[in-house]
C-alpha cells in the first residue's frame, strides 16, 4: 500500500452516502468530501460498494461508478498482500463479532497509516484509534 | 518557423520551434481556410489541447467525484448506515 499522499480511508458507508442523493447523510458527506484532497480506498471496500449498487439499486449506474471511482486522481485504490492479510486476521480475531473482515482490514489500515477512516458506521468509527489533538476532525458521526 | 504573439504584451512568450513538413503543410492549409495567422493557428490548438487538462484537475474528492455525486436517485435513505442489512440481503437472495 503507498499511502504517501492520503489523508483518509474511506468505508464503504462514506460512499454510498455521496453515491445515493436519497441518503440521510449526502449532504454531510459532499461536506466532508469538499475538505479532503487525496484518499485511500482499499480493493475490498471498492468491492463491497460497487457489489451493493449494483445489485440493489441500479447495475449501469453501478459502471459508471465503478469507472470513476478506479480512475480518479485523488483517489488511490491499494490492494492488499499475503502478508498484510495475515497481519489483518489477526487483528479479526480480536475484534467484536460485528465487525467484518473488511471493517478489520481498514482498521488494520488505520493503525499502521495512521489515517482517519471516514465511515458513518458507528463501530467501526467507536474502534478506530482517534488524535486528540484533532481541532477538525474529518470523522463523521450520525 | 518565428512564432509571433497576437499582441504583444509583457506576459506573452516569444518562442521558436521546428515542425515537421507535412505539420506545417496542414497548420498553413488550415490557416489559409479559416483567414488567420500560422500563428493564431498554433495558439488555437495548443489552447484546446492543454486547457481541458488544466480544468479538469479536481481540486477535492467530491470534485472528483462531481459525475456520479448523487447518481442513484430512488435509493434508500438508510444505505449508508444499514450497509450490512444490504449486503446481508443480497447473499441470502443469491
Amino acid at each position: 500500500m503507498n499511502q504517501n499522499k492520503s489523508e483518509t480511508l474511506l468505508d464503504s458507508s462514506a460512499l454510498i452516502a455521496l453515491f445515493v442523493e436519497n441518503d440521510t447523510f449526502h449532504n454531510t458527506v459532499k461536506e466532508t468530501f469538499s475538505k479532503i484532497t487525496h484518499s485511500t480506498l482499499l480493493f475490498s471496500v471498492f468491492e463491497e460498494v460497487i457489489a451493493v449498487l449494483h445489485h440493489r439499486v441500479n447495475p449501469t449506474k453501478a459502471r459508471e461508478v465503478s469507472a470513476v471511482l478506479l480512475n480518479n486522481q485523488l483517489i488511490t485504490i491499494a490492494t492488499i498482500t499475503n502478508q498484510h492479510t495475515q497481519e489483518i486476521n489477526e487483528l479479526w480475531q480480536t475484534l467484536p463479532d460485528d465487525i467484518d473482515f473488511v471493517d478489520a482490514s481498514l482498521l488494520w489500515a488505520q493503525k499502521k497509516y495512521n489515517l482517519p477512516i471516514i465511515t458513518f458506521d458507528t463501530l467501526l468509527n467507536s474502534l478506530q484509534k482517534k488524535p486528540t489533538n484533532s481541532t477538525d476532525s474529518p470523522y463523521l458521526t450520525q | 518557423m518565428m512564432l509571433m504573439p497576437k499582441q504583444n504584451t509583457v506576459s506573452d512568450h516569444r518562442m521558436q520551434i521546428y515542425l515537421p513538413r507535412d505539420l506545417y503543410a496542414l497548420a498553413k492549409q488550415k490557416a489559409t481556410q479559416e483567414k488567420i495567422s500560422l500563428a493564431e493557428i498554433i495558439r488555437q490548438s495548443l489552447e484546446k489541447n492543454l486547457v481541458p487538462m488544466q480544468k479538469s484537475k479536481p481540486k477535492n474528492l467530491l470534485e472528483s467525484l462531481a459525475s456520479v455525486t448523487g447518481i442513484f436517485k430512488d435509493g434508500p435513505t438508510d444505505m449508508s448506515t444499514n450497509l450490512d442489512k444490504y449486503l446481508k440481503e443480497i447473499y441470502e437472495s443469491k
